[in-house]
């Protein structure tokens, strides 16, 4: 059976928010298929700050005043690391002879593996951990 | 008619130490009456508390009855789609 959860990505967001941005079309059909079949969409607290910054320097504030808003609002899942999660993703960044593993990549990975998230909605390149995988629209 | 056991039968048997099975007496964990200034423990109020430790029923199903409600499904009516396409990057070249 095909899991349901999908962790989404800072480009994930951006892509839908902006656009002018080269994925757009895509990221809004990726949401649009997430809303139809009732899909369980989880983000962090550390990519909510991530795309808030991005949408505030790049675009305007507002926008990413109306990003918080609608986040606030949406049934999207937060989730919150722990220290414990901190602590773990920090040792993965200093163990990783990878050097385009960023503190957000870890973060992410040690969140999704710890609530089985299998998927993530993302346009950039993913770093093999856990077993994530990206998220592709089914043909 | 149940047996009764002291402090140190119930220890042994459960494997911990004496001073552990008061603390839980103390705590209300374990149910136990005094007889002449003597703790014991009735046999079927020990295996009661047997029951209770092999299967935490209670607070496991309440935490893992949280995490199902704490997921919660994206629908078309979700206020985040309102978002989409709401700005463009300005791209100065």
């Amino acid at each position: 059976m095909i899991s349901k959860k999908v962790y989404i990505a800072t480009d994930g967001f951006i892509s839908f928010i902006d656009r002018a941005h080269p994925k757009h079309l895509h990221a809004a059909a990726q949401f649009r298929y997430f809303a139809q079949n009732s899909y369980q969409l989880y983000t962090t607290i550390v990519t909510i700050n991530d795309v808030y910054s991005e949408l505030s320097n790049a675009i305007s504030p507002s926008v990413a005043k109306d990003f918080l808003r609608a986040i606030e609002l949406s049934n999207i899942n937060l989730l919150y690391p722990e220290e414990s999660d901190i602590k773990r993703a920090l040792r993965l960044i200093t163990s990783s002879q990878s050097a385009d593993l960023t503190f957000t990549n870890a973060v992410t990975a040690i969140l999704c593996n710890k609530r089985s998230v299998p998927q993530i909605c993302t346009f950039k390149y993913l770093p093999a951990l856990f077993g994530l995988q990206s998220f592709y629209l089914p043909l | 008619m149940n047996n009764l056991l002291s402090v140190k039968q119930v220890a042994f048997i459960l494997k911990v130490h004496p001073l552990t099975i008061r603390r839980y007496i103390k705590e209300k964990k374990l149910k136990a009456v005094k007889l002449g200034g003597n703790i014991r423990i009735m046999e079927n109020e020990l295996e009661n508390f047997h029951k209770e430790v092999d299967n935490p029923t209670v607070e496991k199903n309440a935490f893992r009855t949280y995490k199902k409600i704490a997921a919660k499904q994206f629908t078309t009516e979700d206020p985040f789609l309102r978002l989409q396409g709401r700005a463009a990057r300005l791209k100065l070249s």
